[in-house]
Order: structure tokens, then sequence, then C-alpha cells
């Protein structure tokens, strides 16, 4: 790996010279992912560890390009990976859910992985800090390289004694960085017309200035075109990326800029207009659509993934004039410009309806995508403020601090006393060795006084004995069959104790299941959120909810929920050995009926399919979902050949493709074809991408 | 010469023009910004609400999410042209849709705002923005 960093040579010395632990922090560009990976190849086998989906997607496909001759896998919501891939496999690339799972079922953990890669180790969730705790304690010969863009100087030494890991710093951004904030001022001109005066400050000092005639108003997002009609006046032609929080508003804004340029006298490209016409129609794809033609795009988690990532191959290649993008960009994914555009600095609070500042962290990793390393020699970040109270809490919050401080809320008692069982079952058997390992947290490190952790385990210990989970044998807690079960699927009692009381009446009722595994959470867990409203909107859509419009961020977090409990429940049937005759029926009219719901198309395939497969294919195809096989475009049918099978290296034609063909209503031969065909596409995209990185 | 009479109990506010025309308005809110009193007319309630608890000082910046509503409040007011200004104390001297000093009035709340904003936030309220929940 050719090193265009310092830090980048000084991490590849260590990585080389020692066999220590390594905190990578540099900023949003500075090539952070390029160490993991080298890490990988110099251990030849490894994790890659990403947070979302979607990176990890992003990475997958990284690998494999980067390395064509090792088995690169894939492990996430949409990929299941079981022990037997994972020993044969040479990278993984998983969210740290699937981590945990294979760090407590794969033996020989160390030798098959020895270095497991960490990215954006600030996104420090309780499941991350658990499974990491885990990772430190049961394998320390495994070392562990954390990357992150976002870490306070004075949080770098609590993680990186925690992770026993030498820091290496990479202060340098590959383009400096420009803050701008565009304040816009009401007023009234001379002749008492409406105006709105517009001041550009950069260091607090102001470096423009000009008079709008009219009202700016936010709603129209009339900001947003005042900033993007003052970056081209300069005759800048660079792309703009526009950031804001929320999907619909991307919609909305990707709309009205499509429009503001047609208006201007930009024609359609016809190129664009094509791509745009093949698009399948999903949820979200109309603004898409119509905004495309005029070099509009927009990328968020609402669209598909093949959508995503055909915005994301024509910003590469520089094709789009105009990104408007959500949280992906604030999750790591890749999609740099000259200049990032807030479309605002404030979001919801979780349930007041009430907004407030956006976190720190995420401002930073948005304003980092500023600055194209080869083509910019200065990025541009611009913050609208419309009042003097917006301009101070930009100034005093967002631009003095690098990052939020990196927090632990492991303490959470319902998060914890799922995690006890599980715990037990690895031999911290006691109150004061489930305290030992809760010391050994990024929380338990900074407590000066163990005994409050010691009296909140013994609390969380009765619990667990008193619903019957474990039992006292010679001073050490057992698990009785029911913890055993609890600790095998990471169950809370009080969620075991639902799915044993529905089972046990023998309910087939759909609904009831949803509602009571749903309202567990509710009962039990009150930081979580979730509301009444946001129940019905998951019995209605099931995991249909990723592909139905107005589904908001916390009603997919509750489908995901339930599905995982779900999940979870047909394995506690087949564990409890329940009626086989029950569990097929049960199969049918509540899990199947959950993951796709009213979906027409998957009334037709899923019976031909597996349960990812049907998953994968209900959170990423989109409206084609909701068509019959025989109304599928040519286009939707390679899409759902990709997501079924272009991950593999081959093609089988066997009794369930063969079963997936007849579902879908074409020949075997002309399955296959497609697989090929969406096999190509992506080897495409990667020699783009290799053009790209030369 | 124009009169003007106002009930702060039944919020009514009536002006007797010079050609002796009487205009009634309901629902009107007293503001008292930059010894001057602006009497608005807002249809939403709830920006209602929050207008008043602005005027009488009762939303203050102790959280993130005030802040939010201070700035959110001021913004809104923006969009609105008072019915009338007079000038404090005494009453005088009123104008009708008086945009101008209005939005001078507002400007002038807003950069007071804004100072106990940054005074909060140096004040320890960082932490409420660092540490949300």
């Amino acid at each position: 790996m050719a090193s265009a960093f310092k830090y980048q040579e000084v991490a590849l010395r260590l990585l080389r010279e020692t066999h220590k632990n390594i905190l990578v922090i540099a900023p949003t560009g500075a090539g952070k992912t390029r160490v993991g990976m080298e890490a990988l190849a110099l251990a030849g086998k490894g994790c890659y560890v990403a947070p979302t989906r979607a990176l990890c997607y992003e990475k997958f496909q990284e690998l494999r390009r980067l390395f064509p001759l090792k088995n690169v896998v894939l492990g996430n919501k949409d990929y299941s990976l079981w022990g037997r891939d994972f020993a044969r496999s040479d990278f993984r690339v998983l969210t740290p859910f699937r981590l945990n799972h294979l760090l407590s079922s794969v033996k020989d953990f160390p030798r098959l992985s020895p270095v497991v890669v960490i990215d954006e180790i600030h996104n420090l969730d309780p499941d991350v800090e658990i499974i990491l705790t885990k990772l430190l304690l049961l394998h320390p010969d495994v070392r562990v390289v954390g990357l992150s863009a976002t870490i306070r100087e004075e949080d770098e030494p609590k993680l990186a004694n925690w992770l026993n890991a030498l820091v290496v710093k990479g202060e340098e951004r590959p383009v400096p960085l420009v803050e701008r904030i565009v304040r816009f001022d009401p007023d009234l001109d001379g002749a008492g017309r409406e105006i709105t005066n517009v001041a550009v400050l950069e260091g607090g000092r102001e470096v423009d200035s000009w008079a709008v005639s009219g009202e700016v108003v936010f709603g129209r997002c009339d900001h947003l075109r005042e900033i993007c009609s003052r970056i081209r006046r300069g005759g800048d032609a660079a792309p703009i990326l526009i950031w804001t929080p929320y999907r619909e508003r991307a919609d909305k804004i990707a709309r009205v800029m499509a429009e503001a340029l047609r208006r201007l006298g930009k024609g359609p490209d016809p190129a664009l207009r094509a791509v745009a016409d093949a698009l399948p129609s999903g949820a979200h794809t109309p603004a898409l659509k119509s905004a495309l033609p005029y070099g509009v795009g927009v990328h968020h988690g609402g669209l598909t993934q093949r959508e995503r990532e055909l915005v994301y191959e024509l910003a590469r290649d520089g094709r789009l004039e105009i990104i408007v993008t959500c949280m992906t960009l604030a999750q790591g994914v890749n999609l740099p410009a000259r200049h990032v555009v807030f479309d605002t600095v404030h979001e919801y609070e979780d349930g007041s309806g009430r907004k407030r500042l956006i976190d720190v962290s995420v401002f930073r990793q948005i304003q980092g995508r500023a600055g194209r390393p080869q083509f910019d020699r200065i990025g541009y970040c611009w913050i609208p403020v419309f009042t003097e109270v917006e301009l101070v809490e930009v100034e005093e919050v967002l631009l003095k601090y690098k990052a939020s401080p990196l927090v632990s809320r492991i303490y959470n008692e319902f998060f914890l006393a799922s995690q006890v069982p599980g715990l037990v079952l690895l031999g911290f058997d006691a109150p004061e060795r489930l305290a030992g390992f809760i010391r050994a947290t990024l929380w338990g490190q900074a407590l000066r006084d163990i005994q409050p952790l010691v009296d909140q385990m013994a609390r969380i210990v009765s619990y667990i004995l008193e619903r019957g989970a474990a039992e006292v044998r010679d001073g050490r807690l057992a698990l009785t069959r029911k913890g055993w079960v609890m600790a095998r699927l990471g169950l809370h009692p009080a969620e075991h104790e639902a799915i044993e009381r529905l089972a046990s009446s023998g309910c087939l009722d759909y609904e009831e299941w949803v509602r009571t595994l749903a309202r567990v959470r509710i009962d039990n867990d009150p930081s979580s959120g979730f509301s009444e409203e946001h129940v019905d909107h998951v019995v209605e859509y099931g995991l249909a909810v990723h592909a139905a419009p107005k589904s908001t961020y916390k009603v997919r977090e509750l489908a995901d929920y339930v599905q995982r409990m779900l999940d979870l429940s047909e394995a506690l049937l087949a564990i409890a050995g329940h009626d086989q005759a029950y569990r097929a029926r049960w199969r049918k009219a509540v899990s199947a009926k959950f993951t796709y719901g009213k979906l027409v198309l998957m009334e037709h395939l899923a019976p031909a399919l597996g349960r990812d497969q049907i998953k994968r294919l209900v959170r990423n195809l989109g409206e084609a979902l909701t068509k019959r096989p025989s109304e599928l475009s040519h286009e939707e049918l390679v899409e759902i050949a990709r997501l079924l099978y272009a991950h593999r290296r081959s093609f089988r034609l066997d009794k369930q493709s063969r079963a997936v063909a007849s579902a879908l209503g074409v020949s075997p031969e002309r399955l296959a074809e497609l697989v090929r065909e969406a096999q190509q596409k992506d080897i495409s995209q990667m020699e783009a991408s290799d053009d790209d990185a030369s | 010469m124009m009169r003007v009479e106002y009930s702060l109990e039944s919020k009514k506010l009536r002006v007797y023009r010079e050609d002796c025309s009487l205009v009634v308005h309901s629902d009107v809110l007293l503001a008292r910004l930059s010894g001057k009193a602006f009497f608005l007319q807002i249809r939403w309630e709830k920006a209602r609400e929050r207008a008043e608890r602005l005027f009488e000082g009762k939303l203050v910046p102790g959280s993130p999410a005030e802040a939010w509503e201070i700035a959110d409040t001021i913004r809104q007011l923006r969009r609105v042209t008072p019915l009338l200004a007079l000038d404090l104390p005494g009453w005088r001297n009123p104008r009708e849709n008086p945009r101008r000093e209005w939005l001078e009035a507002l400007r002038q709340l807003d950069a007071e705002l804004a100072r106990e904003v940054r005074r909060f936030i140096r004040e320890g309220g960082a932490a409420e923005y660092l540490f949300p929940g």
C-alpha cells in the first residue's frame, strides 16, 4: 500500500513490528479504511466490523476488489454467516451483532480471525461495547484495530486504555476546510418591499453579502437555492452535496433543486434521463426519477441498494451537479464533494416533538465530506442560520467541539438483564464476576467505586433467579434450562416469558404476536422511545416498513426488533420442543406474514426462498415488491437475481434456484443469464472503482 | 385622530380610525418590545401560545430544545406583520402595519436572547448539547 499520509506509515510499521492493538484516529477521507484493510492483509485472515449493513456492503465490495484471490464473505441483517462458512473464509465483513454470535459459536476464533478491525469505533452502542469487551477478555490474542474520525482528544486515552491499544493519529485533512455560515435576515428595502439580507461569515468575519427580493422560506428550500446560486455565481461548477436529517425532506429538496435548474434553462441530460427511466419505482424513487435527468441525485437509506449504488457511481463519475443525502453520509458512506451544504443543523428530539442541535460527531462526519482529494484544493462547508440564536449555537457548539464525548450507554437495566445469562454461560457466574466483566467495559473503567456496580449486578441476578432462569449451586450461578435458552438466544426474561406464553396457548394470531412482542419492549424498556403509534404501523406493514412510505427511523427500528424476536421465537419453539405441526402453522401465519406482509411478489416467491433471502428482498427491492412476477421489468428481474445470487462466487442451477425461476415465470436458463448479467454489473462497478482509485 | 382600545382580558383590539370607522380584531396578542407595543394576530394556537411565553419571558434557554424553540418562535414571528404599533409609555402615536419597526424590534430581541444562549452554553450548558439524554 502506498502511504499518502505520515500516520499511515506509522500505523503500518506498528502493524508489522508489533502485535499490539491499534487505535487509528484520522479525519474523514484520510485513508483509515486502507490501514484496516492492510491489517487484514498482513494477518491473512480476519474480520472487518462496520456499524450498518450499507457500510458493510460497501466494505465487502472494496475488499473483494482489493483482494480478488481471497475468500471474502458478508454477514449482516441481509446475509447470514454461520460457523462453517466463517471457518472457510479469509475476510469477513460483519455487523457487530453477527460478530457477537460468532464470538460465542466459533471454536478457535483467534486462529481463524487473528485480527478484528472495528470501523467507526466511536459508534459505541451498548451491544458493541459488550461485544468488544467479550472480544478483549475472551480472546486477548486477537489484535483489535479501531478506526475513527471523531474522537475528542480527552477521550483518546480512555478508549486507548480500554482497548489496550497504541494510538496513531493523523491530524491533517486531505483537503483544507473552510466553514461558512450563511445568515438570512428579513428586512424591507427603501420602498418598503420585502427583501432578505444574506451575509456570509467566515471565522466570525463577514466576507460577502447581498440582498434577495422577497422572503427566504425554509419550507420552500429557498435558502438552499440561494446558497447554491451563490456558489455557482463565482463560476464554481463543482458538485454540491446537500445534507438533511430526513428522507422525505431529501426527496423534496431534490425535486426543488431540479426544478430550479430547469427554470435556469438547464435541459434534461438524455443519458441521465435514460438511467432514470430504467429505475424501478420504489417508495422514494419518484423523487430520484424526476430529479436525476437534471443532474440531481438522492442518496439515503429509503432507496434500494441498487439505487444507492447507482447514485454513488454517478456522483463518483462527476455526472451529478447536486447530491442530496441523509444519515447514510454520517454513517461513513464515502460521497465526497467540494461543497457540503447543510439544509438545517437541527433535528427532532426523540418523543418530545421539539428539535435540538444535531450531534457534534454527526456534524463533523458530514462536514468531513467537503473536498475531494484528487480534485479540490479547498473544501467548503455551508451552514445556514436564520436567527442570532442559531448562529450562537453553531459557533459555540458545532464549530467549537471536535466530537461528542464518548459515552457508554450500557447501564440500561433491560439491556443488562438480557446480557447476564449469556455472561453466566461464558463463566461469569457470580455477582462479583459479573461485576468484574462490567468493570472491564468502557463504562466500568470509568467507575471509581465498584460497589454500586456489584449492587446493580446483585439486583439483576436476583431478578434472574426470581424468574427461574438460574439457581445457585455451590455458591455459583448455574443456568436452568430456561436460562440456558435465554443465554443462547440473548433474550430478556420478559421476552422469553412472552414467547412461551403465546406458544403454550397455541396462538396463531399474527396481530397478537406482533403487539405482544412490541409491548414487551415498551413496558420493560421505557428508554426505547417506542409508542403505540409505532406498533400500529409495524402491525400493518411488518418488515415491509422498509419499503413503505412515511416509515420513520423509530418504526423501522421497532420492525427490526420484532423481526429479531420472531427469529428467536422460531428458535425457541424448536428448542423447547413445541409440536411440529404448530410450528409449521405458526411459521406461515405469523413469521412469514410479518416478513413480507401484503407484498404481492413475495407471495409468489417466498415459498421458494430461504428466510434471509426473503428479508433481503423486502429490505432492498422497493416497489417491485408490490408487482406480480409477470409485471416485472428486465431491470427488476436483474435486481432480484443480484440480491439473491450475485454475492456468490459461483451460481448453480439447483432445486432452489429452479423453484425461484418458476416463481418468477422465467426458465432456469433465463435466471442463470440474469444472474450473470447482475454479476457482470458488479464487476463493471468494481472496475470503475479501480479506475477511480488509480 | 386614531383611537385605540385594547382589553388584556378579552384580547380584543378596537381601532377607531380618523374617518370614524371602527375595526375590531379578536385574539390579539400584545408584545412590548423596544419601547413599543405591538398588536399581533396569530391564528395558529400553538404558535400563539409559544409567542406569549416568549414575550412573558417564560421561554428561556435552559436546554438545547428551548434554545431551538426560541429561535423557531422568532423565525415564525418574523413572518407576522403586527396590526398596530404604539409608543410606550403612554400608548402614543399609533401606526398600522408597522413591519419595519417590528423586524427591528425582533432583531433586538433575537440579539438579547442570543446573548443569553451564549451565556447558557458557556456556563455549563455545552454539556447538554454534548451529552444528549
